[in-house]
């Protein structure tokens, strides 16, 4: 396997006809977790969705393992901003999970015993079997993430992308996210998350993008997540306060 | 079954129950989506297209009643009036409520000039036109019948066919363009889907009332359900009944639209099922 999971070469990509994210270059290992870190409108989430495929860039390259976003779509799974999704939907835990066949289930293959299995062992490896019959609007914050969690890991995707995976919700829950991601990781999964919390960086994640608009620094968090870089991506002094811990 | 209330009510019977069950399945996905008010201004904005559709086939010495004609003339009048919608949206600073509500009124008002205009110099027989603003299934034919039946069906069997897809797409886009369906394509079926339902819903509903079709009996259903398949086959059957048993009424009460009397009907439905839902307490 390549040692990259994802390189970018010179991108700049427009969102909404703004530059939101200008000639970058960045590389993010392969079986790692890494953060993309950086204030509001520092194209984080555009980012993501360059990465996703979803939008095109004006410039640069973008290749997933050697091949391009699109190509790779399929071994990419993509967990949503909680706050994008009406958690009011007509569906259960089970029903969630279950939609990420659906891309190889295609519009008529029967969904079998197999099928549910897989589902069903996914829930368990997020601690939420308990759950399958529950319906959506019924669930805690940290719950809802862990649906989406179950609903990457039934896909088997390569990589691994989340916008916000601990937004809103409190620090238990955010603990036992890390842990599905960490042992995702050790299954050899690469996994990209936006990431606000500066003071968790360090403890959650192997690697950091620092973004803002431009690449500030990226690579392990010992080597780049120092606070002159920090400082440098947000333009501003003084942050000890949020990184009590560096 | 002819016997008992006629072979035209017969007719207009089985018409109704395949468009109130394809109704209320699509209805289903359009209520999930947040698409009613556009399905609306999409009805209103049939008008225009059914009087031209008119004029048209009179004017070739076709049958005035040709409704082949009127309801491309509608489909086709429809179609302008989202591409309008999505024009102001995409390059205006107007909103989606707005460019709604401008098409709608805008269209139906036009349509009801036309209309005018044509009662007053009584080209052929422009009594069937008003047939179509609230519903008549008085004047029904067999052959529309088998287009209002058959594309029911196909209708149907699209939902039946893509439903994992418009589950997915509507409760989180991206999961399906990732699947390699692109947003744009499934936006572009269920708004197809949408068009479709509304036309051949003219004549048994009115363009005035088709939205109801498309939402009460699945906002009905969703009270009662916790899952999109469930609910969309419960819309179904909600719409298939309601519709049909409008439909004997209209036949037993001649002026009575059919249209008005299938939406007071899904309405007695959606009460009933917000009182008991409420009751007991299962309004999840």
């Amino acid at each position: 396997m390549s040692a990259d999971a994802i390189s970018a070469t010179e991108l700049s990509v427009d969102y909404d006809g703004v530059t939101a994210i200008q000639d970058v270059d960045f590389t993010v290992r392969a079986e790692k977790l890494t953060a993309i870190v950086g204030p509001n409108g520092a194209g984080k989430s555009t980012l993501i969705k360059a990465l996703l495929g979803l939008i095109p860039n004006r410039n640069g390259t973008i290749s997933c393992f050697g091949t391009s976003p699109k190509q790779y779509r399929k071994n990419i799974s993509y967990v949503p901003q909680r706050a994008q999704i009406d958690w009011e939907f007509p569906a259960n835990v089970f029903d969630v999970v279950a939609m990420g066949l659906y891309g190889e289930l295609g519009l008529l293959r029967r969904f079998s015993s197999a099928h549910k299995d897989r589902v069903q062992s996914a829930l368990t490896d997020v601690d939420m079997a308990d759950f399958a019959a529950r319906q959506i609007s019924q669930l805690s914050g940290g719950q809802q993430q862990r649906v989406f969690l179950a609903r990457s890991i039934v896909q088997d995707a390569e990589l691994i992308l989340l916008d916000e995976p601990f937004g809103g919700i409190d620090s238990k829950s955010e603990a036992v996210i890390v842990d599905i991601l960490r042992r995702q990781k050790q299954h050899g999964k690469s996994i990209v998350a936006v990431h606000h919390d500066l003071s968790t960086v360090k403890d959650y994640f192997d690697d950091v993008i620092l973004l803002n608009k431009t690449v500030t620094a990226f690579g392990p968090i010992n080597d780049v997540f120092t606070k002159s870089n920090i400082e440098k991506t947000y333009g501003v002094s003084n942050l000890d306060f949020l990184t009590g811990r560096s | 079954m002819t016997e008992l209330i006629g072979y035209n009510t017969a007719l207009a019977l089985v018409g109704a129950l395949l468009f109130g069950f394809s109704s209320g399945h699509v209805g289903a996905f359009v209520y999930l989506r947040k698409a009613s008010l556009l399905s609306d201004s999409l009805a209103h904005a049939t008008l225009p297209g059914l009087v031209i559709g008119f004029l048209v086939s009179t004017f070739l010495g076709m049958e005035e009643k040709n409704s082949l004609v009127l309801l491309l003339g509608a489909g086709v009048s429809a179609l302008f009036g989202v591409v309008v919608i999505q024009w102001i949206t995409a390059r205006t600073k107007l909103g989606f409520d707005t460019a709604i509500a401008a098409v709608l009124s805008v269209f139906f008002g036009f349509g009801i000039v036309l209309l005018t205009g044509v009662q007053s110099v009584s080209v052929g027989q422009q009594a069937g036109l008003e047939d179509y603003i609230l519903g008549s299934v008085s004047g029904m034919l067999l052959q529309d019948v088998v287009v209002i039946g058959l594309v029911s069906i196909m209708c149907s069997a699209a939902v039946v066919v893509y439903r994992r897809l418009l589950t997915a797409f509507i409760f989180d886009p991206v999961l399906s363009e990732m699947a390699g369906y692109a947003q744009h394509r499934m936006s572009f079926l269920l708004s197809l889907l949408t068009l479709v339902i509304t036309i051949i819903g003219l004549k048994i509903v009115g363009l005035i009332l088709v939205v109801a079709m498309l939402t009460i009996p699945a906002a009905t259903a969703r009270l009662w359900t916790t899952g999109v398949w469930s609910m969309s086959l419960l819309s179904a059957l909600f719409g298939s009944v309601a519709a049909g048993i409008g439909v004997i009424i209209s036949a037993l009460l001649p002026s009575l639209p059919s249209g008005a009397v299938i939406v007071v009907l899904m309405f007695i439905a959606l009460g009933l099922s917000i009182v008991v839902t409420h009751l007991r307490g299962s309004n999840v």
